[in-house]
């Protein structure tokens, strides 16, 4: 019990500090390839499988072999061979999770990786999408010589990992374009005074608080599955269509009779 | 790494601000010390925002008046793109020719190989683009595109009192707004909700109610802040009193 305790004790503890790690990694100027062996290697110790390594998507949707645990000959040939057909050119094409993945019965999907997987000395494989929002960058693959499964709570700190990863690599794409950077900001910053005049034509329009505004609008992006900003340039501009949205809901088009003027 | 507006752009800036407030066009000779700023060959803006193309409405060296003019002939060029809502920075505009095949050849004949074009907006207020150019291919110097920035912001605020002048009485020359007004990034929250609110009041766009709302703030010797929260708390209405 005592044991055990203290290796659950171990796990959290070194569950934190691969993500203070990360986090202290991320606000600095660091290199991304490092960064992600880093991420690599921390999957093999948290999540007790015996191989992990990284693959991203060029610009063609092809996979390269970026990061792994160990740089092991063997190990990258297993990485290039799923270049056409792989769990992870699965979780990349797919987006889901490729999960306890069994190689004697992956002989149909990926004969030729599945073969040389287990001539390797692994006896199961996975695979996770490194994803932003719509978009796959590539996938995280792990390997397991022993037999067993990953558990639930594996597989969400091994996705933990991947969104790392993935946030790491844009994060450098971001520090080595200072200009992007600058234009994301300004970008972001003319947004904000987008939405702030939004707020006021829709105060006004329905004889509400800015604030109850606000409330309103996110409400209505969330209902509608909208972006906050698009919803709030539309607003601004004129160019919404939203009528609902627009109108007094106690009056409809009649002028608000607020507060009182000042000279 | 975040961007901060150099003791160069901060003077120009200051230039355009004392200039405004004499009730002057944006002055010829600041654009010339802005392009030395921002290490480029030369400065200009366009007006217009929808097909019909853009206006040059400042700047003055001849190669800037060319590149307006071949966009507003061809309906295409950086300063239409800019004016749609997103920077366009060409470090080599050799490489841009399937993206603008009319304004790419030509503007190159005109010996300019880098433009960089920023939108003039505030908010969803779009005025137009800035456009600086330079006859040397490469991207603009660390720093420079925040001053850009910073440029492009004063310059649309310029631009919206000037385009205002014709028909508002109250944005006529000589109203020269307070010290700082042509930084909206400065600007509270609250300046930019009373400009939605008043635009509802008077069916103006929004930019016309920037333009109210400051008219109204210098006439009452108030600050624009004070009187956009006057409009927020709906102790002011513009439908009431505006003449």
């Amino acid at each position: 019990m005592a044991y055990r305790e203290g290796v659950t004790v171990t796990r959290e503890e070194q569950l934190i500090d691969a993500f203070v790690e990360a986090a202290d990694t991320l606000v600095d100027d660091f290199d991304v390839i490092e960064f992600l062996h880093t991420v690599a290697g921390r999957c093999v110790q948290l999540l007790e499988v015996d191989a992990a390594g990284l693959m991203l998507a060029d610009q063609y949707g092809r996979l390269h072999a970026t990061a792994a645990s160990t740089e092991s000959a063997r190990l990258l040939e297993l990485f290039e061979l799923q270049a056409d057909a792989g769990p992870c050119m699965d979780a990349f094409r797919t987006g889901a999770q490729v999960v306890n993945a069994d190689l004697g019965a992956g002989q149909e999907r990926w004969p030729r990786f599945a073969e040389a997987a287990q001539a390797a000395g692994f006896v199961s494989v996975h695979a996770l999408p490194l994803r932003l929002r719509a978009t796959i960058i590539g996938a995280l693959n792990l390997f397991c010589a022993r037999a067993g499964t990953l558990s639930d709570a594996d597989v969400r700190t091994g996705q933990a990992l991947a969104d790392v990863a993935t946030i790491g690599i844009l994060a450098q794409r971001s520090v080595q374009q200072a200009e992007l950077l600058t234009t994301q900001l300004q970008q972001a910053l003319n947004s904000r005074v987008t939405i702030e005049q939004a707020k006021g034509v829709l105060a006004e329009r329905r004889g509400i608080t800015v604030d109850e505004a606000f409330a309103v609008l996110r409400a209505y992006t969330r209902n509608h599955d909208l972006h906050l900003s698009d919803l709030a340039r539309q607003i601004a501009d004129g160019t919404s269509t939203a009528t609902d949205l627009l109108s007094d809901p106690r009056s409809a088009g009649a002028p608000t009779a607020h507060g009182m003027e000042s000279a | 790494m975040s961007p901060v507006v150099s003791d160069r752009m901060a003077a120009v800036l200051a230039l355009l601000d004392g200039d405004r407030a004499r009730g002057v066009n944006p002055p010829r000779a600041v654009a010339a010390k802005a392009a030395l700023a921002l290490g480029v060959d030369g400065i200009c803006a366009g007006l217009g925002t929808g097909p019909s193309g853009l206006v040059l409405a400042w700047g003055h060296e001849a190669v800037g008046t060319e590149l307006e003019d071949l966009q507003f002939t061809l309906g295409q060029g950086p300063g239409l793109d800019a004016a749609a809502g997103s920077p366009v920075l060409i470090a080599d505009l050799a490489a841009e020719t399937a993206r603008w095949p009319g304004f790419a050849p030509a503007a190159a004949a005109s010996g300019v190989r880098a433009v960089f074009a920023l939108p003039l907006r505030v908010g969803a207020i779009s005025v137009g683009a800035l456009l600086a150019h330079r006859a040397t291919p490469g991207p603009l110097v660390d720093g420079a595109l925040a001053d850009a920035f910073a440029l492009a912001d004063a310059v649309t605020l310029l631009l919206l009192h000037r385009e205002s002048t014709g028909t508002d009485r109250a944005g006529s020359a000589g109203d020269g707004p307070e010290p700082g007004w042509a930084h909206p990034a400065t600007y509270r929250a609250q300046v930019h909700q009373a400009t939605g609110m008043i635009s509802v009041q008077l069916g103006v766009s929004l930019a016309e109610a920037l333009v109210r709302l400051r008219a109204y703030a210098y006439a009452d010797g108030r600050l624009i802040a004070e009187v956009a929260a006057d409009v927020v708390a709906r102790r002011l209405r513009f439908d009431d009193h505006n003449q």
